[in-house]
């Protein structure tokens, strides 16, 4: 008999070992989560790379996106500056053959994908790169690792260049059900020490992204701050609702894995949350922050 | 700016170095070669070579081959544009497979469906020239009733419209061309510029040409995929072929449940849309009170709540061409 032959090319599955992200990738349902979250928070941040003028845009010809998932940003980024030359690496294998993929489809020959792990030295020589974005780390990178990462990048960057990173506190929202999952999801991650909050109340990253790029040396450190009102009747509302009913089953696991929630508590929240984000009344705010620094010349 | 040799388009698709050598990798042309046809040497070049390169860029084919055609009119090239640019790769319809097989039910229809408007949306509208595209579903009847509306379940788009449907879930029936393409369970295309007594249609602002397939499997359908562009000749068959497969993946987001024979299927006349906002409105809250007094899952409320508003906008059409009737009576 013949051995089972598998398609060519096939989707290899992630490995539960390989790292610390805090949503199972074994399945595309987290990819296309990812992919529509992207976009919500490019629209709802009115763009990308709108922090930086002109001059200094035309100065960054090499740009690396830090865990860039399905690489939706780097994949914007190629699309809109056909002059530079974009990498994303991200550790899974998953993400990035699907941002391969979507890359040789649009013909952006400016965009290549790799798979690497951001806990670990980055396989670049120094000063390969003129912009270095990450966004959105707390999902899998842990706290004590911030600074080895920073430091990376640094390495990583030609004098002068532009590290900037962001991310978010956690939403603020009217709805009970909400908030107390919420809370559930916060103080998990702090439990596998992957926020900077003192009591696990909060995500606490926003405070700690500006001191973090100046101690790694970086230097002309500035931020910008987003609200995106995701409240019923706005234009962010129907996508923040679909990733929140996404979002919230795929974290479930994660949840009883840090022991900060049973199965029954997590059914019976998840119905009321997703009730009550239903209702007219239904306010949410997302506070995103994008911190940026130099490298020194 | 824009080329006017195709050495100059070339350039400006390949700017960087490492383009260069990745389309050199990927298509077999030699690196040098690539440099020698940008920097404009004079001999002619190997017009099967100059086919790979075609090959590489489907979307900027036409006219990379008018260009080529201006400096060598002996060029013509033997593969034909709606071979090229109707292909989906076969490692995305490996990915959808995958999805199909392996996502939970409850979110099946969204991951897929998301994935497919990823791939579609920047491939269709490469120029952002402003499409949007639309997945139109049978409204599930109440036992023992044929389907009577179809919705707009999800959709994306591109300026001018926005980039999700967002709460835009407009009931259509037998005055849409999504309905026209559902009861005859066959795609059309139509032009504005070209109005048809034959399909009904509504224009929206911006819209110049649309096109809708039905999804169906064996027979039995779903719903229909509607794409509409501000651009009229948009609908050349390279794209007809390619939205012919994007429709026959779709139905993979789809459970069987959601599938009736064409038989089930007698659309009613459904109101304006404008007649329908104020009562679309609530969509939401109802839900939300159904979901909080009898404990069921966002799903099922959605359903239930279309299924009353259903019965409540034909309800309300009826009232009106009553009104209208008795007017004329008059």
């Amino acid at each position: 008999m013949m051995p089972f032959d598998p398609s060519p090319t096939p989707i290899k599955p992630e490995k539960d070992n390989e790292n610390h992200y805090f949503i199972d990738l074994s399945t595309d349902t987290e990819t296309s989560r990812l992919l529509a979250q992207a976009r919500l928070i490019t629209r709802g941040t009115g763009g990308i790379l709108t922090e930086h003028s002109a001059t200094d845009l035309a100065a960054c010809h090499r740009v690396l996106d830090i865990a860039c998932g399905p690489g939706s940003w780097a994949l914007e980024v190629a699309a809109r500056f056909p002059d530079k030359s974009v990498t994303g690496i991200d550790i899974s294998r998953r993400m990035i053959e699907f941002a391969q993929s979507q890359a040789a489809s649009r013909q952006l020959l400016n965009a290549e994908f790799l798979v690497m792990d951001a806990t670990k030295p980055l396989r670049f020589a120094d000063a390969s790169f003129d912009l270095v974005n990450a966004r959105l780390l707390a999902g899998f990178l842990p706290k004590s690792y911030w600074p080895t990462l920073l430091a990376e990048c640094r390495r990583l960057l030609s004098p002068g260049g532009i590290v900037q990173v962001t991310d978010h506190e956690i939403m603020q929202t009217s709805s009970p059900a909400m908030q107390h999952y919420l809370r559930l999801v916060t103080r998990a991650l702090w439990l596998a020490d992957q926020t900077f909050s003192p009591d696990g109340l909060q995500l606490g990253m926003l405070a700690r992204l500006g001191p973090l790029l100046r101690e790694a040396g970086f230097l002309d450190v500035q931020h910008a701050a987003y609200g995106l009102d995701c409240s019923a009747g706005t234009s962010l509302y129907q996508d923040m609702a679909e990733d929140n009913t996404i979002a919230f089953k795929l974290v479930q696991p994660f949840l009883l894995k840090m022991g900060v929630s049973s199965q029954e508590e997590l059914d019976r929240l998840y119905q009321q949350a997703m009730t009550q984000q239903q209702d007219a009344g239904y306010c949410a705010l997302l506070l995103l922050a994008t911190v940026w620094g130099r490298a020194p010349a | 700016m824009a080329a006017e040799t195709w050495r100059q388009l070339l350039g400006q698709l390949v700017p960087t170095p490492s383009a260069r050598r990745k389309l050199s990798q990927e298509h077999q042309i030699g690196l040098r070669t690539l440099e020698r046809w940008i920097s404009g040497e004079t001999e002619e070049p190997n017009f099967a070579l100059l086919e790979r390169l075609l090959e590489a860029f489907p979307v900027q084919r036409d006219r990379l081959v008018l260009l080529i055609q201006k400096e060598f009119p002996g060029f013509h090239p033997l593969i034909q544009a709606d071979q090229q640019s109707g292909r989906i790769p076969a490692t995305f319809y490996a990915r959808i497979l995958e999805s199909y097989t392996h996502v939970a039910e409850p979110l099946r229809f969204w991951t897929i469906t998301n994935l497919i408007f990823e791939q579609m949306l920047p491939i269709l509208d490469a120029e952002n020239r402003g499409i949007e595209i639309v997945i139109v579903q049978a409204t599930r009847p109440m036992p023992g009733r044929p389907v009577r509306s179809l919705y707009e379940n999800v959709g994306t788009g591109t300026t001018p419209w926005p980039q999700t449907l967002a709460s835009r879930t407009l009931f259509l029936g037998a005055e849409s061309l999504a309905g026209y393409v559902v009861s005859t369970a066959q795609p059309a295309v139509v032009q504005a510029s070209e109005p048809t007594s034959r399909i009904p249609v509504t224009w929206t602002a911006h819209e110049m040409a649309a096109a809708a397939l039905p999804l169906q499997i064996g027979g039995r359908i779903a719903g229909c995929l509607l794409v509409s562009s501000t651009q009229a000749d948009f609908f050349t068959p390279a794209v007809q072929q390619a939205l012919h497969h994007y429709s026959n993946l779709l139905t993979l987001a789809f459970a069987p449940a959601d599938f009736y024979d064409l038989s089930a299927i007698a659309l009613a006349r459904m109101p304006e849309p404008s007649q329908q906002q104020s009562l679309l409105g609530y969509f939401p809250r109802r839900v939300s009170t159904l979901m909080a007094e009898q404990g069921i899952s966002r799903q099922v409320a959605e359903e239930r709540t279309r299924q009353e508003m259903e019965d409540e906008l034909l309800r309300q059409r009826a009232d009106t061409e009553t009104e209208t009737s008795n007017h004329d009576a008059f």
